[in-house]
């Protein structure tokens, strides 16, 4: 009968679009589009321009990797935070209002990304930061996520070395004029104290500021056993470190992971030997999928890929999957990330808070020994 | 203790180095200022321009710092030359004055300042040059690289104030410093002295850039702080005197190492700020600015 052929075509058509809304492994809503645009908002150029370049390659082969094999597609769209809150802001509404872009991975350094904090949370854009570290970038049930344990944590477990192993009693801070090095500053005075010692003196400096004669004659003056450095320069830590040895310092160096590059041996010299700082390492460096990220990274790039490039890439592919799973709108995206608590990343096991931290990443303590970054089994 | 007479000392010799370098900044930007009477705030530029090409040349192309030096030497007053006359000599033809030729000149510092990030990047560029052996006085200490560059920095400041003071070419730049109608009156050809003024501020900007590099490298921020300097250094010695830009130099870089002896350093720059506050509130001639009422030819 007509009736029924009709009812079979309509049926048969029916089943044909169920099966194609389905066809995608990944893909569980029919009005995700099969490209989405991703915001890479990094330091091109600025103060944290090394780090940037790590991130925007990392971000490049994630976005590449990912879309061999995977949809909706990911589209970078790169814009340069130039080390600047106000080129930051700049170019993340540019991103969202010119791009229109579904999410913003970035920014590089924490200046901007506390300056994009609010406005992330209120035009609801998800926000993730592969190498942020100031704490206060979270958000309770918010839009902004970081894939890169926070200073306080970082420096906390530098300075409890300090004190419980290498016995270290009396700490001087040199600190930048930023909401990071304040965090870190007060995590390595806390430190001290408990276990006896104190925090000497401290002073401040712009960002930005590359030679540092008059406050560290202070700052020697008072006799600390170490002195931690926070400045998101590392050729400004370098000198820093050259300078203290210069003026008679004999004692041991803090700081933050920026100081992890050549640059800073560049600038020290003999003077950065025996400096101590925890990173992020991968937590397996013999997994298989490590493995294949180094040698993809190596190839494509002819660099060796550093924990900045392997957070960046954890982001995007993140992302990727965020989207793939809940589709394009914030609020989705936002809380399937909260919901993720063990995704497997090339830096680590990713899991985030209720605040868009992450939590129990491994770590690990550096120094400079002959010239060259080495871990300490401690 | 960070408050004691050591510490007073040692803040003292960084000074007394720093003011070698500052006296020669403080000098260039008068041979400008008085020559020409242009604000001209795009001489930071040149000052850090100098920093980064003697980096340049000492850490890449392995040539030793005299010739660095030379190199910045000719590149500050090509850079001088350049502004003169494709912005100042410009907007002199066209007549403007005053206002128009400063914001004119701060356009072109946001100009030259982008050029230089795109160039650059807004990391600063410290290499390892060497020139790091300390030298004790007493308790205090120095580094070579300290010594060299306030020596040079005083030594050239010198020669300059001589040249200034005891040969023709000097007497008629301060003929067109004191009163430039006289001075073309008497056959100066004053418009030649603008350029040669131009010339000879952004060499010297160059050196001192280069100096200083030998201890902070070469950022961005040496644009701003270097005209900073410079401008203080003028307003404070006084207007139209060159040993008067010298001693501000001198007393910029003191008022910035011992006024920071029993005060955060957070307040460094801002110790700049306030001497010239100071100045233009109590004494707007600057220090040595009377003797312009009593020029001679």
């Amino acid at each position: 009968m007509r009736l029924g052929f009709e009812k079979a075509i309509v049926t048969a058509l029916a089943g044909v679009l169920v099966a194609a809304g389905c066809g995608g492994t990944t893909s569980s809503s029919g009005s995700t589009p099969s490209t989405v645009k991703l915001g890479a908002l990094f330091s091109l150029t600025g103060a944290a321009a090394i780090a940037g370049k790590s991130m925007q390659q990392g971000a490049q082969l994630a976005a590449d990797t990912w879309n061999q094999k995977n949809s909706p597609k990911l589209d970078l769209q790169f814009q340069d935070d130039q080390s600047d809150p106000k080129a930051g802001l700049n170019g993340f509404t540019q991103l969202i209002d010119s791009s229109q872009v579904s999410a913003v991975v970035g920014p590089s350094p924490s200046t901007v990304a506390v300056a994009l904090k609010p406005l992330a949370n209120q035009r609801k854009v998800v926000l993730m930061a592969p190498f942020v570290s100031t704490p206060v970038f979270a958000t309770p049930d918010g839009y902004t996520f970081r894939t890169h344990l926070s200073i306080d944590q970082l420096d906390a477990h530098t300075a409890q070395y300090a004190t419980q192993t290498l016995h270290l009693k009396n700490v001087a801070m040199l600190l930048q004029d930023s909401s990071d090095a304040q965090a870190g500053g007060a995590a390595v005075k806390a430190a001290f104290t408990k276990s006896g010692g104190s925090d000497v003196g401290e002073e401040v400096v712009p960002v930005g500021t590359t030679e540092f004669q008059s406050q560290l004659t202070k700052l020697i003056a008072d006799s600390p056993d170490a002195i931690y450095i926070f400045l998101v320069s590392a050729p400004a830590i370098g000198n820093a470190m050259k300078e203290a040895r210069q003026l008679g310092f004999k004692g041991t160096f803090l700081s933050p992971n920026t100081i992890q590059s050549a640059a800073t041996i560049r600038a020290a010299g003999a003077a950065a030997e025996g400096a101590v700082w925890t990173n992020e390492v991968a937590p397996d460096v013999n997994a298989p999928a490590y493995q294949a990220f180094l040698a993809a990274y190596k190839q494509r790039f002819g660099s060796d890929a550093d924990i900045i490039a392997a957070n960046a890439y954890d982001c995007v592919m993140l992302m990727g999957k965020a989207i793939a799973a809940s589709g394009t709108n914030s609020t989705a995206i936002s809380k399937w990330l909260r919901s993720e608590k063990s995704y497997q990343g090339v830096s680590g096991t990713i899991s985030f808070s209720k605040d868009g931290n992450v939590v129990n990443k491994p770590t690990s303590l550096f120094t400079i020994k002959d010239g060259k970054f080495v871990t300490i089994s401690a | 203790m960070s408050g004691s007479f050591s510490v007073l000392l040692q803040l003292a010799l960084d000074g007394v180095c720093l003011a070698g370098i500052y006296a020669l900044l403080g000098s260039s930007w008068a041979v400008v200022f008085n020559t020409t009477r242009v604000f001209h705030v795009a001489h930071g530029v040149t000052f850090a321009v100098g920093a980064y090409t003697v980096l340049l040349v000492v850490a890449r192309a392995r040539l030793p710092l005299p010739v660095a030096l030379l190199l910045a030497l000719v590149v500050g007053a090509l850079l001088g030359l350049a502004f003169h006359l494709l912005l100042y000599e410009q907007l002199r033809r066209r007549g403007s004055e005053g206002m128009v030729t400063f914001v004119a000149s701060l356009g072109a510092m946001g100009l030259c300042s982008a050029l230089l990030l795109a160039l650059f990047g807004a990391n600063p560029l410290i290499p390892s040059i060497g020139f790091d052996s300390v030298i004790k006085i007493g308790p205090g200490r120095l580094s070579a690289a300290q010594l060299l560059s306030g020596a040079v920095g005083a030594g050239l400041t010198l020669v300059l104030l001589g040249c200034w003071r005891l040969t023709w070419p000097g007497r008629a730049f301060r003929a067109v410093t004191s009163n430039s109608e006289a001075a073309a009156a008497v056959g100066i050809k004053v418009g030649r002295y603008r350029l040669f003024a131009m010339a000879l501020g952004g060499a010297l900007a160059g050196v001192a850039g280069g100096l200083a590099s030998l201890i902070q490298g070469a950022s961005l921020d040496m644009v701003l702080n270097g005209v900073l300097v410079a401008a203080t250094a003028v307003l404070v010695g006084g207007i139209g005197s060159l040993p008067g830009a010298a001693v501000g130099g001198v007393l910029v870089a003191l008022a910035m190492n011992l006024g920071i002896w029993r005060v955060s350093s957070r307040w460094q720059y801002s110790i700049v700020f306030g001497l010239l506050l100071v100045f233009m509130l109590i004494r707007p001639r600057g220090l040595l600015g009377e003797r312009l009422a009593q020029a001679e030819l």
